[in-house]
């Protein structure tokens, strides 16, 4: 028993050591000016999401700078986290991404523990730490055009939002999509659901069976993986035309129910990624402390490339030239899109 | 609320009550025989990711049912060897099984498929049959219990045959004993070990089963943390259901219809009670049947304790 539990101890610290240095035996890299490497979360690095897009950023940098090394770590586990962001520290990383609010405790630890190193996190704000940048993005920016979309594409003027856990952020969704919908078609009733949960499908689908039989026809979710039972009880029931409309969120989600997506609100992470790298890469600048907040007019949110192929072929000009008056607007700060209950209740479009 | 909301109400009643009630019938075998069984989410969510795995790879639900009994009974197993040959603190050892559930699959994801959070979709098509579907055409009560996955059917069917099983056969007597009083049944030739596998493994038969309906019945892929707390859900149903099939079933009904109900009045949007209270009704109430002032929850007398046939 003694040499069995022996063996699997040898077994495991070798594994340790293993997982640790994977490039132990590579030749030494040439002469750089820096690296740049990003952290996943457990979605891993072909999500279709988040991470994906974070690299794919990233990899736009690759040719411009020829001197920079760019590449990711994949975090298996949760537990990966604060163990991942030490590695790239420690494979010369100059700027250290974290990919996701759910790194945010490690990020923060570990930016607290190495205040030389330069950090950056996406889809936080609440962090504060000089060697650290914080990207997030005005979802409600981007929910409004979406709200603009589903608010002229209605049959029943009947349209449901579903969203995951109560709270600010959310909020923001729900609240920016009822105003764009407000903002066209003004008729148009917005059903409100909360999951309260990011994973739970079945409870998710339920809502949206619900949703459908009361008539609504177009669904926006901003529940995370939830949105898996919301595309499942359109796809169940039909297609789009027929009245069984869903709208993504984050990233563009048309894969996920090919018949039935209208648009998504897409939440260009990548582009994110590689406008704050870019700027450190070619001059050092880096806003440690700060918190970079992107909205329609720095390209951070919008309607998915995809949508002028998934809205309706009648009303797609129509619907896509008003999606871009209003983003002038919003641009152009004629508009201020509301960001909670308040807001929302003294808004109107002037 | 207008007739498509009550019909909604009562279907997902039913839909959402389904897998509750298979895992705690499953749990009703483990418990009675005398092993306490907290393991019920890990079982069903490993259950619920080898139903999606065998009917991705073979389009075939069906087999993909048998993987997650399989694989149910697999997890189960090992849970029983634990508490049952080891005489290890069967809490513990259900802890640790769900902990393990939760990383093998987050693992077996990355494995199978490149990447974790989520598995690739199956097609609609290769989704458990709908069954009754002829039913929908009755007004009213026809939408609400026809056209389920097979699992709601089968769920509510287990409810007379678990009753038949632990009261009017010899197995189910050695069951009950087993859990009531080990020394007691082994005096009388009962193999105590035997009998308690058994309830274990039962609750690793339904347990998976009813993991698939999420994989491959209403959903179509599996997502990490897609259980959300079912298993548990489960055992508190069980609870409140005293530890008798028939109370289970009612105990699982009152939480799907609390769910649903909670749901449904969002969607409505009627806000005189907040949605908030409705899902949190049925652990206030498994609370209060524990500690005695609703009904009275008492469970097997020997359950949760260690057998050993030579010691005191």
């Amino acid at each position: 028993m003694k040499k069995v539990l022996a063996l699997i101890t040898v077994m495991m610290v070798i594994a340790v050591m293993a997982g640790c240095q994977p490039e132990a035996d590579q030749p030494p890299a040439p002469e750089l000016d820096g690296k740049v490497i990003m952290i996943t979360d457990t979605g891993g690095i072909n999500d279709r999401s988040f991470n994906q897009s974070a690299w794919e950023g990233l990899q736009t940098l690759e040719d411009k700078y020829p001197n920079y090394e760019f590449d990711y770590i994949l975090s298996n586990t949760e537990t990966e986290y604060t163990s991942n962001i030490r590695l790239a520290v420690d494979n010369g990383s100059s700027l250290t991404w974290a990919v996701g609010y759910m790194l945010a405790d490690n990020m923060d630890e570990t930016a607290k523990a190495l205040p030389d190193e330069k950090f950056g996190i996406i889809d936080v704000t609440g962090l504060s730490n000089p060697n650290l940048v914080q990207v997030a993005f005005k979802e409600h920016e981007g929910s409004f055009l979406v709200g603009v979309v589903a608010g002229m594409t209605t049959d029943k003027n009947k349209i449901g939002f579903i969203g995951g856990k109560t709270g600010d952020l959310i909020k923001k969704f729900e609240v920016g999509f009822r105003a764009g919908v407000k903002a066209v078609n003004p008729e148009a009733t917005v059903d409100i659901s909360y999951t309260e949960s990011w994973t739970d499908t079945q409870i998710a689908k339920g809502f949206a069976d619900a949703m459908y039989d009361q008539g609504i026809d177009i669904i926006y979710h901003a529940s995370g993986n939830c949105g898996a039972g919301v595309f499942q009880s359109a796809k169940e029931r039909g297609t789009g035309p027929e009245g069984f409309w869903t709208i993504g969120v984050d990233r563009d989600q048309r894969d996920e129910a090919p018949d039935n997506m209208l648009t998504s609100m897409f939440k260009n992470v990548g582009g994110a990624m590689a406008q704050v790298s870019e700027e450190y890469i070619k001059d050092g600048t880096f806003k440690g402390g700060e918190v970079i907040v992107l909205g329609l007019k720095e390209n951070g949110v919008g309607l998915a490339p995809t949508s002028n192929e998934t809205i309706p072929e009648d009303i797609r000009a129509d619907v896509l030239a008003k999606v871009e008056e209003f983003k002038n607007k919003i641009v152009n700060d004629e508009i201020q899109v509301p960001q909670t209950e308040e807001e929302f209740e003294a808004w109107s479009i002037e | 609320m207008n007739k498509a909301a009550i019909i909604t109400l009562f279907a997902l009643t039913f839909r959402l009550a389904a897998p509750l009630l298979l895992t705690a019938l499953g749990a009703l075998f483990s418990e009675r025989s005398g092993v306490v069984n907290i393991a019920l989410e890990g079982i069903m969510t490993i259950g619920a990711f080898f139903a999606l795995v065998v009917t991705y790879a073979t389009h075939n639900p069906w087999l993909g049912v048998i993987a997650a009994i399989a694989a149910g009974i697999v997890v189960s197993a090992l849970h029983a060897v634990v508490s049952i040959k080891f005489k290890a603190n069967q809490v513990v050892s259900g802890v640790a099984i769900n902990i393990l559930a939760a990383g093998l699959t987050a693992f077996l994801l990355n494995v199978f498929y490149g990447h974790g959070g989520q598995s690739p979709s199956i097609d609609l098509a290769w989704q458990l049959p709908r069954w009754f579907g002829f039913l929908k055409g009755i007004p009213v009560i026809g939408p609400i219990i026809g056209g389920h996955t097979p699992g709601v059917y089968i769920a509510f069917a287990m409810v007379p045959i678990t009753w038949f099983i632990l009261y009017k056969t010899p197995l189910g007597l050695r069951i009950r004993a087993v859990g009531e009083h080990p020394r007691a049944a082994d005096t009388l030739g009962v193999n105590v070990y035997k009998i308690r596998y058994f309830g274990v493994i039962m609750s690793g038969v339904l347990g998976g089963f009813a993991g698939s309906i999420f994989t491959i019945g209403e959903g179509a892929a599996f997502l990490e943390g897609m259980i959300a707390g079912r298993g548990f859900i489960a055992l508190a149903a069980m609870i409140f259901g005293n530890w008798l099939p028939v109370r289970t079933m009612l105990a699982c009904l009152l939480f799907g219809f609390t769910s649903a109900l909670q749901l449904v009045i969002q969607v409505m949007g009627i806000t005189t009670i907040a949605p908030q209270i409705l899902t949190t009704l049925p652990y206030i109430l498994t609370i209060l049947a524990l500690a005695g002032f609703v009904g009275r929850s008492v469970g097997p007398a020997a359950s949760g304790k260690a057998y050993d046939k030579e010691g005191n």
